[in-house]
């Protein structure tokens, strides 16, 4: 009887060890809080956006010119497509003015860049449904792990987001019969 | 084949034929055996890489290996692509998962025709580059008859006024191929991919004229991959290297799938045109998208059962 009470007591420090281990792993896990209606963990964007943070020449709201115009001197490279054909639609649309680090959305909610889904879902509902449920966009990671869900500007230019046309690769030619070219 | 070599399998035609004309008693038979074992013997073991190898011609189908068996099979693979290509590979052989069955979506409204997936597959799966699993077929909008479908168009895409339907192995749940096969050296596992055992596949093609979707490739020569781009993950019943004369398919990319990966050509793919999945899984993407688009097979009228399911968006 006592090896079994011994056996019992064992297997109790055993199970409580392991739930006190699985505590301690949350706490450290601790992640910003996330969308509920989201399947799994949105990829973040910040990491790969540390190259040029804007802090680095707009320092305040001064430097933020909110008034649409033909930009000479830096973003050249940004189509802003936003603005193409809406000339009311300018930098502060979706940026914080004054706030450089931040998003903004239409009810002036500041959000990070790690949730622009939030802001493109805006305006794309339809679009905004099928990714939520992991119908648009490309899969990554594992199909039977955790689920890893691309955020918007993986695969589209936030400036510019319509997918651009390709180069189709070659396709093999073909096959020719060479049996009676003897 | 050197016209040397032609010149003795001729001369021992001959010889045959003249024996075979005579008449033969049961001693002079049985020493007549004794002589072709021990001369095929011979040469068995002393051109080994030319000649078929004893261990490949007398290996026994791959329902029938033990693990033991698999070792050594999966060694001398590997060795014969050290020796041909001089790549060490690793070839492995994942089982099929328990309560997984796969099936694969594509969105016809998302794929521009770019073929990035044709390219990653020939590379994943150690395919001679003359061909690919993947054939993208280029159709009028508005049209869907694969027969009129553009296999070779070029340049810039999509086109005005076209959309882009890739064709695979469908992955049937009735495969005509598998019951065309008069040896069973393909069959359908249990987590539904349709594989082919290449050692003891025969090669004569049954399979691919059953086949109502192209999906499957003879390997009329030895297929020619370059060494540097060889695959070395390789799976016995996926994309390990193919000799002449056997068929070959897609497989979803099995040696990746069955490890909670997704095929190459998914990975490629950089529309996100193309989802993959375990469809008994509720939770999965792939069920999600069965269950809310207007998913549709191709040739549904044959019967076929496809698990690779089309949808516009």
């Amino acid at each position: 009887m006592t090896n079994r009470r011994k056996k019992i007591w064992l297997l109790l420090l055993f199970l409580s060890t392991l739930f006190t281990l699985k505590a301690r792993g949350q706490i450290t896990e601790t992640k910003p809080t996330h969308d509920p209606a989201l399947l799994g963990e949105v990829i973040e964007q910040i990491p790969k956006m540390q190259m040029y943070p804007c802090t680095d020449c707009h320092s305040g709201p001064a430097d933020f010119n909110t008034t649409p115009r033909k930009l000479t001197q830096e973003h050249l490279e940004k189509k802003i497509h936003f603005g193409k054909n809406e000339p009311e639609k300018w930098c502060q649309t979706c940026h914080d003015e004054g706030n450089y680090l931040k998003m903004r959305l239409i009810s002036g909610k500041e959000i990070s860049f790690n949730q622009t889904y939030l802001l493109c879902g805006e305006c794309h509902g339809d679009v905004y449904q099928n990714w939520l449920r992991n119908a648009h966009g490309k899969q990554v990671g594992f199909w039977n792990g955790p689920r890893q869900i691309n955020a918007c500007p993986a695969c589209h230019d936030p400036h510019d987001p319509k997918f651009k046309p390709l180069k189709a690769l070659k396709m093999p030619p073909p096959p020719v019969n060479n049996f009676w070219s003897l | 084949m050197s016209t040397k070599e032609i010149k003795a399998n001729t001369r021992a035609g001959m010889l045959v034929e003249k024996k075979l004309k005579a008449k033969v008693s049961r001693r002079q038979f049985l020493k007549g055996l004794a002589a072709v074992t021990a001369t095929a013997t011979a040469t068995g073991s002393s051109s080994t890489a030319k000649a078929f190898l004893w261990e490949e011609y007398f290996q026994k189908h791959y329902k029938n290996l033990t693990p033991e068996d698999k070792q050594k099979v999966f060694a001398r693979i590997e060795n014969e692509t050290k020796k041909k290509y001089g790549v060490d590979v690793k070839v492995s052989d994942p089982p099929p998962l328990k309560g997984v069955k796969f099936a694969y979506g594509l969105n016809l409204t998302k794929c521009n025709g770019n073929r990035l997936c044709v390219a990653a597959c020939q590379k994943e799966n150690n395919l001679d580059r003359s061909f690919g699993y993947i054939k993208v077929l280029e159709i009028d909008k508005g049209t869907i008859n694969l027969e009129k479908g553009n296999r070779y168009y070029e340049g810039t895409v999509p086109k005005e006024g076209k959309f882009y339907l890739p064709i695979q192995c469908n992955q049937c749940e009735q495969p005509p191929c598998t019951r065309a096969c008069p040896i069973q050296a393909t069959w359908k596992e249990p987590d539904g991919i349709v594989v082919v055992d290449y050692d003891w596949c025969i090669g004569c093609r049954y399979c691919q004229a059953a086949c109502p979707y192209e999906a499957r490739h003879f390997n009329f020569h030895t297929p020619e991959i370059p060494a540097e781009e060889i695959n070395p993950n390789q799976s016995y019943l996926s994309n390990r290297i193919r000799k002449r004369g056997v068929i070959e398919k897609c497989t979803f990319c099995l040696h990746r799938t069955r490890n909670g990966k997704f095929p190459a050509c998914l990975e490629a793919c950089p529309t996100g045109a193309r989802k993959f999945g375990n469809i008994l899984d509720t939770n999965s993407d792939i069920y999600y998208i069965m269950k809310h688009k207007n998913v549709f097979v191709l040739k549904e009228d044959l019967n076929t059962i496809p698990q690779f399911f089309y949808y516009f968006d």
